[in-house]
């Protein structure tokens, strides 16, 4: 082409940008940016994500690239740009936003996201169109995940498509520099979402403001059903005792401690000692449930929410529904000052989903499902689409000077899902079904893994329906046919079953892989990593590949393959399963061990079935054996009286840990421990330690005596299995790492001891990590060569 | 199931399996880990494994041994964390 010398060079770039770029506001800050930089040329999404053609001076070109990647929008992630130059056009003029390709599919689908700083201040803009409607969002914030039922991600795809916007939300979403050009849920008070109050009955109340009716019922003690973004939550004053133990008694729920919402930082500060590293993580878009460290005015004022333990789970509003309740009850202030200050109310929100079914997401469900729990419900009419509960974190503070602080997932689910976690390297579509509790399930795609939300235990069938859809909505939402399976070695799991049956319809393979092997293989996934590395798995239970039940585990992982090293000693489970509810009879097993099986019915005198126990434990052959770690620490807990009967999983453990806490530093017990040498491994014996506690007086010293010298036998053990199997790298795997005294104290010492130590981060280090462990491992046997 | 409680083989099947009743519940298990099962006998169960065999007189007072323990009823699903 002939080149025009009377003008300045022209060059003109086809630019390609992978990552989360759709449904992010991601065209229109590239059309910003060019208007800014004199740009002509296009912009589109397509089933790669954006494309684009900018044309101009080559120096404009690099910035438009260079800021591409600087500023892009909040929500958005870029993976990579790729650009190549093509023929430069002198008669193009301006920058335009193409409309998608047709068929187009979006590589991702966004993650819910709370509503931003300027939808909030239109929200509480009395002048504002959108004054208190409570489904205000832009193209930085609002629900993505929840309301998509398929790709692409459009509008017509989501539960906004039987709302028609009305002609002023049409033009802000047909306006390329408007903050809602394509917002797919936007909409207004006169076309968009609307609320209803429903009593107990199911009867719509007539009332002009559902949101203040809704807040003078929570304030008169009742407990309503609030749709949210996810599912339904059921809600209740948090500083009303009465209400909380109605909701706690109505939901079946036992001891288990309540999430706590409130209006913002300074209120949070009322009820817990927050780290920074906390504050931002409360405060942040996916806005999870926080882990934090209460203050003793919990106890005092919000009375039975979190009974004997150190920790409140607190969160931030993040709806504009939710912060509606809160600006009603401040009184309705004009702008945004009152969310910087300190706000009464408190509201317990726990995820409606009664006595472990799955979680309510519809309005006609939640009638019916929350009959006798509910007595009222504040619901609308945007359906959910995709289930969604909210994600629960922990951010420690650091005992490493310098140290960074970061998060760690209790429950990975609003807010992160569908984000992926990037693999060391691609391999084929592999569909991970996880265990058995917390489970979530993991489609691989090329080199990211997408974890489901967090699905529940699969103890009953509606959980087990859960989790087949949720598999069923990944493959559609990814676009992907799996050509491998991976699942639990448990035969009797649902994930097992389903796994299985799955991978003969499709005449793939199904690979089962270990659930402490899995563990690690989790750790190893996220770091990128294939090993060989030590793991360290230390777990409630696992089926073994003995047979046996695992928990305790010290494995070699080399890639799609494992070895066990080491295990703690294993102790005797009258019961099974049942043993593994009742920490009393873990102690009895452990006295019977220390050959004090007469101690047992006099001790235990209150609990049933005492003195049958020790003939049990009598007759090796009726009793299965455990090596789980978690086995361990309810055997210390019932020897200390801390916990006896369990009413949720790992009672006795976060108990123990909150009394040890309170209690502060010990000195570990003298020789508590030893390690033996078998024939399959290394053996940790903490029974020394469980003797002296059998003795103990207090409590709370016991408890921290258990800590310091179990974190002191288990840097012994592990340093010498390092040592011995001449490898630097040690991953930490399994649900005991909720425990913030092994989470961060572990790994301290490991590194002080000079070996190099993978934590998981981006995915539950319990159950609901496992399908991603799986899924790699099954990535790495399938290699070609493996 | 997790539950290590006695349950009556009523079949053997192929590769070391055999399928139990266990409270009316059937299902299959697997034995490798016992030796000489024939049907009749009684088996402690965990994780679908045979541990143990019972002649049905032991199996008897087990069961009652477990029901005056607290431990027993219904076949329930195991833990899997
Ligand atoms: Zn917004
Ligand atoms: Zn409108």
């Amino acid at each position: 082409m002939a080149q025009d010398f009377s003008q300045p060079r022209l060059e003109r770039r086809h630019i390609r940008v992978r990552g989360v770029v759709q449904g992010v506001g991601f065209r229109p800050f590239v059309y910003r940016l060019a208007q800014t930089l004199d740009l002509s040329g296009w912009v589109r999404n397509d089933g790669d994500g954006v494309e684009l053609e900018g044309q101009g001076l080559p120096g404009n070109l690099s910035a438009l690239i260079a800021r591409i990647r600087s500023e892009a929008p909040s929500l958005a992630r870029v993976d990579s740009i790729h650009t190549r130059l093509c023929d430069a056009d002198p008669a193009d003029q301006g920058f335009t936003i193409r409309t998608s390709e047709s068929g187009a599919v979006s590589t991702t689908i966004g993650h819910d996201s709370a509503v931003c700083a300027d939808c909030l201040a239109e929200l509480f803009d009395p002048a504002d169109r959108r004054w208190r409607y409570p489904f205000i969002n832009c193209t930085h914030c609002g629900p993505r995940y929840t309301i998509t039922r398929a790709l692409p991600y459009d509008r017509s795809n989501t539960s906004m498509a039987t709302f028609a916007q009305c002609p002023a939300c049409q033009r802000e979403y047909d306006a390329p520099v408007h903050r809602r050009f394509h917002a797919e849920p936007n909409a207004c008070a006169d076309c968009g979402p609307q609320l209803s109050l429903l009593e107990a009955a199911g009867v719509r109340v007539a009332t002009r403001d559902p949101i203040a009716d809704t807040l003078l019922r929570l304030l008169t003690g009742e407990i309503v059903a609030i749709k949210g973004l996810g599912g339904f939550h059921l809600v209740c004053d948090a500083r009303n005792p009465e209400a909380v133990e109605r909701l706690r008694a109505r939901k079946g729920r036992g001891g288990k401690p309540f999430a706590v919402m409130v209006a913002n930082l300074a209120s949070a500060r009322r009820w817990a000692r927050l780290a920074s590293a906390e504050e931002a993580l409360l405060a942040g878009a996916e806005r999870p449930v926080v882990l934090c460290e209460k203050r003793p005015s919990v106890d005092n004022e919000l009375w039975g929410l979190a009974p004997d333990l150190g920790s409140i789970g607190l969160m931030l509003p993040y709806t504009p529904l939710h912060y509606l309740l809160f600006h009603d009850n401040a009184g309705r202030p004009s702008g945004t000052d009152w969310l910087g200050e300190v706000q009464d109310l408190a509201l317990v929100m726990t995820s409606a989903n009664p006595g472990g079914e799955p979680l309510v997401t519809d309005n006609q469900e939640a009638l019916q499902r929350l009959k006798g729990i509910a007595d009222a419900y504040l619901m609308h009419d945007r359906d959910i689409l995709s289930r969604c509960d909210d994600s629960v974190m922990v951010a420690e503070r650091s005992a490493l000077a310098g140290a960074r602080e970061t998060p760690r997932f209790v429950r990975r689910a609003r807010g992160f899902t569908p984000r992926s976690i990037r693999l060391a390297q691609k391999g084929v579509p592999v569909l991970a079904f996880g265990a058995w509790l917390k489970n979530a399930v993991c489609l691989t795609r090329g080199d990211e893994a997408f974890l489901s939300e967090h699905i529940g235990d699969l103890d009953n069938p509606g959980v087990c329906v859960a989790m087949d859809q949720a598999a069923e909505h990944l493959q559609r939402i990814l676009a992907i046919q799996p050509e491998a399976v991976a699942h639990d070695l448990h035969p009797d799991f649902h994930s097992t079953r389903a796994a299985l049956a799955l991978a003969d319809r499709l005449g793939v393979p199904a690979i089962g892989v270990q659930h402490h092997h899995a563990h690690i293989a989790a750790v190893l996934a996220e770091h990128r990593r294939s090993g060989p590395v030590l793991g360290v798995a230390l777990d409630g239970v696992g089926l073994g590949s003995d047979g046996s039940a695992w928990g305790g585990e010290l494995l070699t992982v080399d890639g799609a393959a494992f070895e066990r090293v080491g295990h703690l000693a294993p102790l005797a489970l009258p019961g099974g399963d049942q043993a593994a509810r009742a920490p009393w009879r873990m102690a009895a097993s452990a006295l019977h061990r220390m050959g004090r099986g007469a101690d047992i019915a006099p001790r235990f005198a209150t609990q049933r079935g005492a003195a049958q126990i020790k003939v049990l434990l009598d007759k090796p052959h009726l009793c299965p054996t455990t090596t789980s770690m978690g086995r361990w620490f309810d055997a210390a807990a019932g020897l200390l009286g801390v916990c006896e009967r369990m009413d949720y999983d790992a009672e006795a453990a976060m108990r123990l840990e909150s009394l040890a806490a309170s209690y502060g530093s010990a000195l570990r017990a003298h020789r508590g421990w030893a390690v033996r040498e078998d024939e399959s491994g290394a053996e940790l014996d903490l029974l020394p330690l469980l003797a002296e506690l059998a003795r103990e007086r207090n409590p709370a010293r016991g408890a921290a005596v258990f800590h310091a010298t179990l974190l002191a036998a288990l840097e012994d053990w592990i340093v010498a299995a390092a040592r011995h199997e001449r490898l630097s790298t040690v991953a930490l795997g399994g649900g005991c790492f909720l425990n913030r005294q092994l989470a961060f104290e572990l790994p301290r010492r490991l590194s002080a001891r000079g070996l190099e130590v993978l934590t998981a981060r981006q995915a539950p280090c319990n159950d609901g990590g496992i399908a991603l462990g799986q899924a790699w491992v099954a990535i790495q046997q399938l290699q070609p060569g493996n | 199931m997790c539950l290590a409680i006695p349950a009556r083989v009523v079949e053997l099947l192929d590769g070391d399996n055999a399928r139990i009743d266990l409270g009316g519940v059937k299902k299959e298990i697997s034995l490798a880990l016992v030796e000489d099962v024939a049907v009749g006998d009684y088996v402690i169960v965990h994780v679908g494994y045979a541990l143990s065999r019972l002649d049905a007189e032991e199996a008897e007072r087990t069961l009652a041994l477990f029901a005056e323990a607290g431990i027993g009823g219904a076949p329930g699903a195991g833990v899997g964390g």
